[in-house]
């Protein structure tokens, strides 16, 4: 750059950035790990395929659907046999115990009188590149030819685009996508064109559908950013879709567990008042 | 499509607050706002601010931007009391926070202030209840609601709004309260730990109540039937029971390809 005396003065350029982005890319295929406890492992060993029979997986992302099924399905006489990890970031709080509903996890949960159905409830943010490892590293281990399979996830109204404006919609609200071979009716309408479904939910739905699995995705459009009472009630109804209601677990006190995981992940936002 | 953006994300943030309900009769007028839980580390963020001895607002939206803005409001009454020995009129005090919030809409780095204000307040003219607006608006109210879910307040607020003008003061807040918990869900209830009262007016200056001293006004109104509110318009398609071998209902697309592509809308 000439200036006004004549003297050239070199550019800083904003298109290059000079230090190094610190921020490289894990590797897709490995940055997401899976590990069973040993009994499962052991399991697996002993099937033909190396692989668990599974009738009945219900896959809930997010802090919405991991609260609703933490509350009416795995709150009680369901152990834990896997996890996945997806590193931790910097601002990733978390309890020691990792049993906290708003900790950064993704446990895999199997019912105890019903051994062939499993709940995976994960709390982490998985980015879209890493939803394609998750889910194949996942479902590899498990086989689910005869079985069903229902996502829980969540989104924001923003994402939802459609002609009638979204204070009109009464939010939050549930929308549903299914695979060819689930020849049921979901409970909810189906999501609209041309809204699509992203990320990991989408992800599985996708594995489900080409695998020509039974497959019900079901995606609540909230308005909250902070998880609300109201949120955590759209879901209620599903617990009688297939397969939630041949693996729930009556909660007489749903009501104050509900309260309580919205109290937890409220506590931790300030920002809006 | 000529839409300023940014005010109208702004206006979103006010929407993430909790609900907050202002009203008023001849002689009063009231605030009544829901706390958020909090943690139990840290002393309680305060909803409902008092501005001066006739002025109060209670804020929905960024509490760092409300502080300001409260801050500002408290600095104007200040100065108008020293200036001319008298409190400054309500509706001078939110035109000026009207025309100090236009200007970050409209300068070059700046964002618009992301907080709503229900500013009660009583002077010569009487009892005022004013709303304000990230997009620099401010509305003069019979009543009102903001944050969270306050449409269901408004609802309950437009419904009883002939009978505020008359009331008495007790009646005003049991309005006030009843309409605060229309935005809250069933299982939930106004309690001494999420709900706060300002109130000022006539020979009363302005005065909040927290905690227990919210109790003898939520005895008001406690055991009082809630009124059920209307089941969204989903909820009659949420009840569709899944049948097996149905063949599902939506339209299929003509092209055969459709087997290789993704998933059916």
């Amino acid at each position: 750059m000439a200036t006004f005396f004549g003297e050239i003065l070199p550019v800083i350029s904003r298109a290059v950035d000079d230090d190094d982005d610190d921020e490289s890319f894990e590797n897709l295929e490995t940055y997401v790990k899976i590990k069973w406890k040993k009994e499962a492992q052991e399991e697996m060993e002993l099937t033909k395929d190396k692989k668990l029979q599974v009738n009945a997986f219900v896959l809930a992302v997010g802090p919405a659907a991991t609260g609703f099924t933490q509350t009416y399905v795995t709150h009680k006489n369901y152990e834990i046999i896997g996890a996945m990890f997806c590193g931790m970031k910097e601002d990733d709080v978390n309890t020691f115990g990792q049993m906290s509903p708003t900790d950064k996890t993704c446990y895999i949960y199997r019912k105890c009188d019903y051994p062939s159905a499993l709940v995976c409830e994960c709390n982490y943010d998985i980015r879209p590149e890493y939803a394609h490892s998750f889910v194949n590293q996942l479902m590899s281990c498990l086989n689910l030819c005869e079985g069903h399979v229902v996502i829980f996830g969540s989104t924001f109204t923003s994402e939802y685009k459609s002609d009638v404006p979204t204070s009109d919609m009464n939010p939050p609200f549930m929308r549903a996508l299914k695979t060819a071979s689930f020849l049921g009716t979901p409970m909810a309408p189906y999501l609209e064109q041309p809204n699509v479904a992203t990320g990991l939910p989408a992800q599985m739905l996708t594995y489900c559908h080409i695998h020509k699995l039974n497959a019900v995705l079901y995606m609540c459009y909230t308005d909250s950013i902070h998880l609300d009472f109201a949120t955590l009630k759209t879901f209620q109804p599903l617990i009688e879709s297939t397969p939630v209601k041949y693996m729930r677990e009556e909660n007489k006190k749903a009501s104050e567990t509900l309260k309580k995981i919205v109290d937890l992940h409220t506590k931790h936002s300030t920002l809006y008042m | 499509q000529g839409r300023i953006h940014q005010i109208e994300y702004a206006m979103e943030a006010v929407k993430q607050g909790s609900a907050t309900v202002g009203l008023k009769s001849k002689s009063h007028a009231i605030l009544v706002a829901l706390k958020r839980a909090s943690s139990e580390l840290a002393a309680h963020q305060k909803k409902i601010i008092p501005i001066d001895d006739h002025i109060g607002v209670s804020i929905a939206g960024l509490t760092a931007d409300a502080r300001l803005l409260s801050n500002f409001m408290r600095s104007e009454c200040l100065n108008s009391r020293y200036a001319y020995d008298s409190p400054l009129p309500v509706s001078r005090l939110v035109s000026a926070v009207g025309n100090k919030s236009q200007i970050p809409t409209q300068r070059y780095g700046r964002r618009p202030f992301g907080v709503g204000l229900l500013v009660a307040g009583y002077d010569d003219q009487g009892p005022h209840i004013y709303q304000t607006c990230p997009s620099a608006n401010y509305y003069d109210c019979k009543a009102m609601a903001i944050g969270a879910r306050s449409q269901s307040a408004r609802t309950y607020v437009e419904k009883h709004l002939d009978k505020f003008l008359e009331c008495s003061l007790d009646e005003l807040i049991k309005h006030g309260l009843r309409a605060l918990r229309e935005t809250l869900p069933q299982e939930v209830e106004l309690t001494t730990k999420n709900c706060s009262l300002g109130i000022v007016g006539k020979d009363m200056e302005f005065t909040i109540y927290d905690d227990d001293d919210v109790q003898k006004y939520l005895a008001m109104i406690e055991g009082e039937e809630r009124s059920r509110a209307a089941p969204p318009a989903d909820q009659a398609a949420m009840d569709t029971q899944e049948g097996e071998g149905q063949q599902p209902a939506d339209p299929q697309p003509a092209d055969p390809a459709v087997e290789e592509q993704g998933m059916e809308h």
